[in-house]
């Protein structure tokens, strides 16, 4: 099976990339690997924005309610 | 008398066989790793014990590694060396490049890339290096080895790629995996010397795709406090994302990110500075000589060689271009625009390769920092570096998987 057929039928079974010529292999490891990389990075990436946002949520409110019991005071 | 003399001297009748003249030639290749070493401090901690070990492993009969005949063949009889002792212990068993990254990672400091989270894409920009030294020395192999094994060359060229991680553990981590005993001493030799080598690699490179203007960019950077919750979450989260999404990365991830939450956590303060230093160390020290135990002649001196150590500085390349390039390709939308020479640190070569990037900022505008921007893409390329490596091994071992 060549890469073209594979990425046009959608054959996408291990068998199949396995029985590509070695270059078509090849070409599959860069291009899955470099999606790859991008991809776990991008969830990290994610990761930390989803603290941060969480992390400053959490300092606002601890402000809010300390302010809170100033004015109260 | 003079089979007495023989089997005293066995040492001086070794080199009377053919071909052990090879090991003359490792004696040299020793000396001239002991001599950067030394000499031009190029990675000292690794290069001078691995050059030792390579003379070590080639004295005659090889007592120090697998002892062998006069003859240059396995004695079957003797019992293994120290080196060989170590070399199953921490490489075969793959525990070295393991304790190497808790080392790592009670020594990185997230925090600059908490304040630049964007920076992480460079990480993943700069492992471009590995995956087109992947597909190039996939192509070569079969050229310069005729006949060689699809699998094996699969392996290989996967293992030769991963040297452009800039990253030692890791590289030997993959080579370890595909069971490359072989070319274990060309591989490490290729990633620590470039590694050291970086302040020489990256800067030509930046130089030929970035013009005077761009290098001149000024960024911006917000000294704000990260919290506590945060350093302690993010090695746990990372260890957990990493685990679902490539397991094979997992003994990589979760060693660096174990080394980090001793260091970040507060409450473990020895264990985190036992782990920076008496681990790193005694551990760099028995890698290194057990790595320079790998280079016995036989398997050191073929062509294969070469081509390690050819394709391994093609891989620092692409990835010093791969950063770079895609810095310039995030400039075309961005209305601030980046410097485009902090894609380079991108890399997995901490802090060498930041350091370089801000000494030619400087070096344009003595007044410019980005330093703390190229240290978030370089903690960044920590991160990539390993993710990369549980990739390769990932889809490498599927595509040899015998059904």
């Amino acid at each position: 099976m060549t890469f073209s057929s594979l990425l046009l039928t959608g054959g996408f079974s291990v068998k199949n990339i396995q029985s590509m010529d070695l270059w078509a292999q090849g070409l599959f490891v860069v291009v899955i690997g470099l999606i790859g990389v991008f991809l776990v990075l991008f969830l990290f990436f994610l990761t930390i924005i989803i603290m941060q946002k969480i992390s400053e949520s959490v300092t606002a409110g601890k402000a809010k309610k300390t302010q809170g019991a100033e004015v109260q005071s | 008398m003079l089979e007495v003399l023989k089997e005293i001297f066995n040492g001086i009748v070794f080199f009377g066989q053919g071909g052990n003249w090879k090991a003359l030639i490792m004696y040299v290749i020793g000396g001239v790793l002991i001599y950067l070493a030394i000499k031009k401090e190029y990675e000292p901690a690794l290069l001078l014990p691995i050059g030792f070990g390579a003379i070590l492993v080639n004295l005659p009969l090889s007592v120090a590694g697998v002892p062998t005949t006069v003859a240059g063949l396995v004695d079957a009889g003797a019992a293994p060396g120290f080196l060989k002792v170590l070399f199953d212990a921490g490489i075969a068993t793959e525990l070295f490049p393991i304790l190497i990254f808790v080392a790592i990672g009670a020594m990185i400091d997230f925090t600059p890339l908490f304040k630049n989270p964007y920076m992480i894409f460079f990480g993943a920009a700069a492992q471009f290096g590995i995956f087109v030294t992947f597909f190039a020395t996939l192509m070569i192999l079969p050229v310069v080895v005729p006949g060689m094994d699809p699998t094996y060359a699969l392996k290989l060229a996967s293992a030769v790629g991963i040297i452009g991680a800039a990253d030692g553990p890791t590289t030997l981590f993959v080579a370890n995996h595909f069971n490359l005993i072989e070319y274990l001493g060309p591989i490490s030799v290729a990633a620590y010397s470039y590694m050291s080598l970086v302040p020489i690699i990256q800067p030509p490179v930046i130089r030929l795709l970035t013009s005077k203007k761009e290098r001149l960019i000024r960024m911006d950077y917000h000294e704000e406090p990260v919290s506590k919750t945060i350093q302690i979450l993010f090695p746990i989260l990372v260890t957990v994302i990493a685990g679902i999404i490539v397991p094979m990365s997992v003994p990589l991830v979760g060693s660096l990110m174990f080394g980090n939450l001793i260091r970040v956590c507060g409450v473990l303060e020895n264990l985190s500075q036992t782990a920076q230093h008496e681990l790193a160390n005694l551990i760099t020290l028995l890698l290194g000589i057990t790595i320079g135990a790998t280079m016995t002649a036989d398997k050191f001196i073929n062509p294969v060689t070469g081509l390690i150590l050819l394709l391994g500085l093609f891989a620092f390349i692409f990835d010093t271009a791969g950063g770079v390039i895609f810095a310039k390709f995030l400039n075309l939308f961005l209305k601030r625009k980046l410097n485009p020479m902090i894609g380079a640190a991108g890399i997995s070569a901490f802090p060498m390769s930041a350091r370089v990037v801000q000494k030619m900022a400087k070096k344009e505008d003595p007044t410019n920092f980005i330093l703390m921007q190229a240290i978030s893409a370089n903690v960044a390329g920590q991160l990539g570096s390993i993710v990369a490596g549980g990739l390769v091994i990932a889809l490498i071992d599927m595509l040899v998987k015998v059904n």
